[in-house]
């Protein structure tokens, strides 16, 4: 397992200067603005990039490669989900410390951030554990479709709706939904819980397609 | 002498295309050459035994124990090179080396080092960057870096240059001198198995047409240059195949021995292994 793990290791750090200086700036940008919010979410899309950044390199070769190596089809997708894992580690890291920056420097605290962050890893896991099957089964571009469509609709759906209703109707309606109260807070880690029983089912799922699939 | 590959009516349908109940074991020992033409399925069946697809019929069994049996840990003792793979073209050699030491437990660093100096490879460029004769040399270094017991080469001397091709088939003959080792080459160039191959297994459209010994192989067929008139006197049961030109006939003839005796009147040529599968691949029958 741990030659995989060097293997994406290796890939990555081509690109880590790249994704180090954009982590950077978009830390500096946050922070500056005075918004925690817009380094969590920015963590969540270079995260993603990340943790997909290996496929194409498989998908052109690496596979048949490692299949040629005394390596279990399962070690494979199991190192690709614990990547997904550690990419979304990542994320919590550098979004707790640009929170924990911007409390310091910031007269006003963002209350809940916490639990923000649990819905971003939610997002996150729930990303992963929808793209990573795909990807397996499909192949990487038919899973950065999808992965587009997972962004897009939602966008285009909320765009809409803002157009449709007024604002201060659904601002409203959500204070009385989810009041800053305890239970929402732990309904951001119930959401948490939900990106995880999601990567638990895909792995699952991904294990039975890359065991079927032939090369 | 045993088989460390073994395969029975080993059977793979693709639309439009069939490996059809291949029979064979290759012996502990040896290097067995694997031709055919392009699409003869000599890559597929290459896949098959190192599991990277599921045969519909048929078994296949190392050293004695079936694939299902022995999961992906036996091919810890096989060196693989298998044409369009590649590991990570990101990496340069030295990490591939450490990549490659956590996967196979026989892993020698010095071996690996010891053939990355010996065909000159760079150990700082970027895989991605090396030229194809390059990648070849270090898919073969790490081949040959982990003890492996059976090599299973898939095009491994195509895009070397002669002085290379020749390095590399003297490594293959020093591999298997102890008769532990044991080689399963496909190749284009013919030439290059009829250096160094002890049985030579033809397929071609999915079908084992034949699978012998190198040197059985060459005393067993010959080939006659003769008019299309003498060709029609040929008795049928010598003829493997046929071509015909504006300049007269050639024909292949198997059991040379028997023809020679029965049909003194005629020349027979010893062929090479190329002239016989071109012989069977485009020659006629009657």
């Amino acid at each position: 397992m741990r030659g995989l793990w060097l293997k994406d290791f290796y890939s990555i750090k081509m690109y880590a200067r790249q994704y180090l200086l954009l982590l950077a700036f978009f830390m500096i940008f946050g922070i500056s603005m005075g918004n925690s919010h817009y380094i969590m979410w920015m963590s969540l899309v270079l995260g993603l990039n990340l943790g997909f950044a290996v496929f194409p390199a498989d998908e052109s070769g690496g596979y048949g490669y490692m299949l040629a190596a005394p390596v279990s089809r399962r070690m494979i997708v199991q190192v690709r989900y614990l990547f997904g894992l550690a990419a979304g580690f990542l994320i919590f890291l550098c979004s707790g410390a640009g929170e924990i920056i911007n409390r310091m420097l910031s007269q006003k605290p963002t209350e809940f951030w916490l639990g923000e962050m649990a819905v971003v890893l939610g997002i996150y896991l729930i990303f992963v554990g929808v793209l990573t099957p795909v990807s397996y089964r499909f192949g990487v571009e038919k899973a950065r479709v999808v992965m587009l469509g997972l962004v897009v609709v939602p966008m285009v759906i909320v765009f809409l709706g803002v157009k449709l209703i007024q604002i201060s109707v659904i601002t409203d309606a959500l204070d009385k939904m989810f009041p800053q109260t305890q239970t929402a807070y732990g309904g951001t880690f119930a959401f948490l819980g939900v990106g995880l029983l999601v990567m638990g089912i895909s792995y699952r799922l991904s294990v039975r397609i890359f065991e079927r699939r032939e090369f | 002498m045993d088989a460390a590959i073994h395969l029975k009516d080993v059977t793979k349908r693709y639309d439009g295309f069939t490996l059809d109940h291949i029979t064979m074991d290759i012996p502990k020992g040896a290097i067995v050459g694997l031709v055919g033409e392009n699409g003869a399925g000599k890559t597929t069946l290459l896949k098959a035994i190192l599991q990277m697809l599921d045969i519909e019929e048929g078994e296949i069994a190392i050293s004695g124990r079936s694939l299902a049996e022995l999961g992906s840990q036996w091919k810890d003792q096989a060196g693989v090179i298998l044409s369009g793979v590649e590991f990570a073209s990101q990496m340069h050699a030295r990490q591939l080396g450490n990549c490659m030491r956590s996967i196979y437990k026989g892993w020698q660093d010095e071996v690996f080092e010891k053939y990355l100096r010996d065909f000159q490879i760079d150990k700082k460029k970027l895989i991605k960057d090396y030229s194809k004769g390059m990648k070849m040399k270090l898919d073969l270094a790490v081949a040959l870096s982990h003890q492996a017991k059976i090599l299973i080469f898939d095009e491994a001397t195509s895009g070397l240059d002669p002085v290379a091709r020749d390095d590399i088939l003297d490594i293959l003959l020093e591999f298997i001198q102890d008769e532990e080792h044991t080689v399963l080459v496909s190749s284009h160039i013919i030439s290059d198995l009829e250096k160094v191959a002890d049985y030579i297994a033809f397929l071609h459209k999915g079908k084992l047409k034949f699978y012998m010994n190198k040197d059985e192989l060459l005393y067993r067929f010959g080939v006659v240059h003769c008019t299309p008139e003498q060709y029609e006197n040929i008795p049928e049961r010598y003829v493997e195949g046929c071509r015909k030109s504006r300049f007269g006939c050639e024909a292949l003839i198997r059991d040379r021995e028997s023809f020679q005796k029965e049909c003194p009147e005629y020349t027979v040529d010893s062929p090479n292994i190329e002239e016989i599968i071109l012989f069977y691949v485009k020659g006629e029958t009657r």
